[in-house]
């Protein structure tokens, strides 16, 4: 055999191999096969969607509830509702609770002249435990503390339940005490409400 | 008015749901989608696995369907990637226990056994190619795979893939000689023993 016709012989052998090489036939059935798995697929899909909107659901609910109750039984220890008959008591004991800090505070000496802080402070603490229990007067207190004093009306108007107690127990010498002052309380008398007539007419 | 192909085709064609078109292009190109499959991973079990897989895909963007123009084209490079994907995960399933059957078509034992062993002869000679040659040639088997859809496969030009497929066949026609050289020397030894006996 010449190289020609070996030439011509390994064509041909090449040609038969390579067509069988790629006639590959599947199993009967594969495109049932397919769509049967496609099938699957999709249902699985599916479930695999109401899963996850039962979970969020269930988790949605529990944090509902979580949060209903927590806020049902969530009431601070710390935090006293206030009646007008409370005030008075609270109000002197912030005051005296002001005044702590002060007597341990030394006085600050300029020119000779002994300078005492928050002196203006002082008297209107005093004023207020001598005031009578009047809510207006109550009132009228605190806007004029709060107008004397705004360096020291944060910790003044927040001051914790044990820090009263050992102000109260431990008294400020009275030495330390500054002069006390007592200002006359304007009493304004009261116009009498005129009466209408039928009319309307005063 | 100049209207485009596709715009005509969505026109005269009635609408379908996404999962009747995708049983449209199941029950249309299975089959091919299992040979492209099978020409690369040479494994009956393993190419089915591979179509199953690549339906999957489809499916789960049927909503492009309408718009591809050249369903075989698109089908076989999906099926494509997946075979390799699935190759490289589970390498060298082909064994020659593995070898497909061949169909029978009134051949004798003596022919299938010839044809088995032409078949992976072939494999092994395939298996020596570049790469580049190798997938080209392996695509180029699949039955009626014209080389524009190659092209589209493999994201190369036309022109390279038929420069690839003559060089590959050239390349395996030489070994093929130097194989058939080696065969007819083996003879002559055997007949000169012969003789001489």
């Amino acid at each position: 055999m010449n190289s020609e016709d070996q030439k011509h012989a390994a064509e041909q052998w090449l040609d038969d191999a390579l067509a069988r090489y790629g006639a590959a036939e599947p199993r009967a059935g594969l495109e049932s096969r397919i769509l049967a798995n496609l099938q699957t697929q999709s249902a699985r899909r599916q479930h695999k969607w109401v899963y996850a909107f039962t979970a969020a659901a269930v988790l949605l609910f529990a944090v509902v509830i979580t949060h209903v109750w927590s806020s049902k039984n969530d009431v601070p220890s710390n935090v006293v509702k206030l009646t007008p008959s409370k005030m008075q008591p609270k109000v002197a004991a912030m005051a005296v609770a002001s005044r702590q800090p002060q007597a341990r505070r030394q006085p600050v000496r300029a020119h000779g002249t002994v300078v005492r802080p928050n002196e203006a402070k002082v008297e209107i603490v005093l004023e207020s435990a001598n005031a009578p229990q009047e809510d207006a007067l109550t009132d009228e207190l605190s806007s004029r503390q709060e107008d004397a004093t705004p360096a020291d009306s944060g910790p003044t108007s927040d001051v914790p339940e044990p820090a009263l107690v050992v102000a109260e127990a431990q008294p400020a010498p009275s030495s330390q005490l500054p002069d006390l002052s007592i200002q006359p309380i304007e009493i304004k008398k009261l116009t009498p409400i005129k009466e209408m007539d039928s009319r309307g007419k005063i | 008015m100049y209207l485009p192909e596709q715009v005509i085709l969505s026109r005269t064609i009635p609408a379908q749901s996404a999962d009747e078109q995708v049983e449209a292009v199941v029950r249309l190109h299975a089959r091919f989608v299992y040979q492209v499959a099978y020409a690369v991973l040479r494994h009956p079990q393993e190419a089915e696995e591979a179509a199953q897989e690549t339906f999957i895909r489809v499916w789960k963007h049927a909503k492009e369907l309408s718009g591809i123009l050249n369903q075989r084209a698109w089908l076989a490079r999906i099926a494509w990637r997946v075979a390799v994907d699935r190759r490289r995960k589970h390498p060298a399933v082909a064994g020659e226990e593995d070898l497909p059957e061949l169909p029978a078509g009134g051949a004798s034992a003596e022919e299938s056994v010839i044809h088995s062993q032409q078949t992976a002869l072939l494999e092994r000679m395939i298996a020596t190619l570049p790469r580049e040659l190798r997938e080209t040639l392996t695509l180029s088997t699949v039955e009626e795979m014209t080389s524009v859809e190659i092209a589209e496969v493999l994201e190369i030009p036309e022109s390279s893939v038929r420069g690839r497929l003559l060089r590959a066949r050239q390349l395996l026609r030489e070994k093929l000689q130097v194989l058939m050289e080696r065969n007819q020397k083996d003879e002559k030894k055997d007949f000169k023993a012969g003789a001489d006996v």
